[in-house]
């Protein structure tokens, strides 16, 4: 396995496309979200060029896991669609505060998946390190993300320290919440 | 930047925590997971999920945990692990608990009030057909 990152101008557009093709699969077509798309892709406003995404690929280069950064300075998902889910407080605007979001690590190629699947794999966890690390390389201290409920105890069980912001809402039948996650330290990103 | 990055945690005294009426949000039951061996006709199956509970009111409190649903001797639905949160209890005049030991007390006041009801028929409600 190995993991791509990057923005776009220094990961290839090949790359990005399948990407939101990986996307596409993973929230529209397993998970369902009510998202807007084009030609089996997945893209939305928070694709810029200063969007900084993870893509993990297998051996064969299958996209098998994909994840994105934002800087909280500029907008953001959790900011710009979600701020509910912070009960009352205000979006993070801060250059120590990065967005992860469109996690995921469901590989379509294995003989078994599931939604849970999401964030169970070894890949899963290997991404998260990296995003972790890539967001503290960029000044983060913290990482702000929008996720389905069940991220929450997974988190736990992989031994990621993260905390909800807020109480969970239902939202499209979803019930989903804004949840901070420690940036970690460099002594763990080879763990 | 000399300004302190904000934690999104509520803090709150020990001896504060049953001042707030908790209602149930929502509570589901998890996918089983189970071997090959345990999904052949007539294995016993276990039933477990999540609950969410908030403080409808400032400060919007919220706690979620697991729970299983045992069958032993009386049949019961009973926590599973520690919750799931955005509080941090603090004992003492303003002294912040380690994270886990702040969990712990959360467990505690979450077995002390009839949550398992109206989750359990919340989760009834939710998947009868």
């Amino acid at each position: 396995m190995e993991i791509l990152s990057g923005r776009p101008g220094h990961i290839t557009q090949q790359v990005l496309t399948d990407v939101a093709r990986y996307r596409y699969k993973v929230f529209v077509e397993t998970l369902g979200w009510d998202l807007v798309t084009e030609h089996g892709l997945e893209l939305d406003q928070f694709d810029r060029d200063d969007t900084l995404h993870l893509a993990a690929r297998d051996e064969a280069g299958n996209v098998i896991g994909t994840a994105r950064l934002l800087p909280t300075t500029r907008p953001y998902l959790l900011g710009e669609v979600f701020p509910q889910l912070l009960a009352g407080e205000p979006p993070p605007c801060d250059p120590r505060v990065w967005e992860l979001s469109r996690f995921a690590a469901v590989d379509f190629t294995a003989s078994q998946g599931s939604a849970m699947g999401q964030f169970s794999s070894p890949v899963a966890v290997a991404l998260l390190k990296r995003a972790q690390a890539i967001a503290r390389s960029n000044g983060a201290e913290r990482i702000i993300t929008v996720s389905p409920l069940g991220v929450e105890r997974l988190l736990r069980r992989e031994g990621f320290r993260a905390h909800r912001a807020g109480p969970p809402m239902v939202i499209g039948g979803h019930p989903i919440f804004a949840c901070w996650i420690d940036v970690g330290h460099a002594d763990t990103d080879l763990q | 930047m000399n300004t302190l990055l904000s934690d999104g945690l509520l803090r709150l005294h020990r001896q504060d925590l049953r001042k707030f009426t908790l209602t149930h949000l929502v509570s589901g039951l998890d996918d089983e997971v189970c071997s090959e061996g345990e999904s052949r006709c007539g294995a016993s199956t276990s039933l477990s999920g999540y609950t969410e509970w908030v403080c409808p009111q400032e400060p919007r409190l919220s706690l979620g945990w697991d729970w299983q649903y045992e069958t032993a001797t009386i049949p019961r639905v009973v926590r599973l692990g520690l919750p799931r949160t955005n509080i941090l209890v603090l004992d003492g005049e303003r002294d912040p608990l380690p994270w886990n030991e702040s969990l712990h007390v959360l467990a505690t006041f979450i077995d002390t009030f009839d949550w398992n009801t109206p989750a359990f028929r919340a989760v009834c409600q939710r998947y009868s057909f």
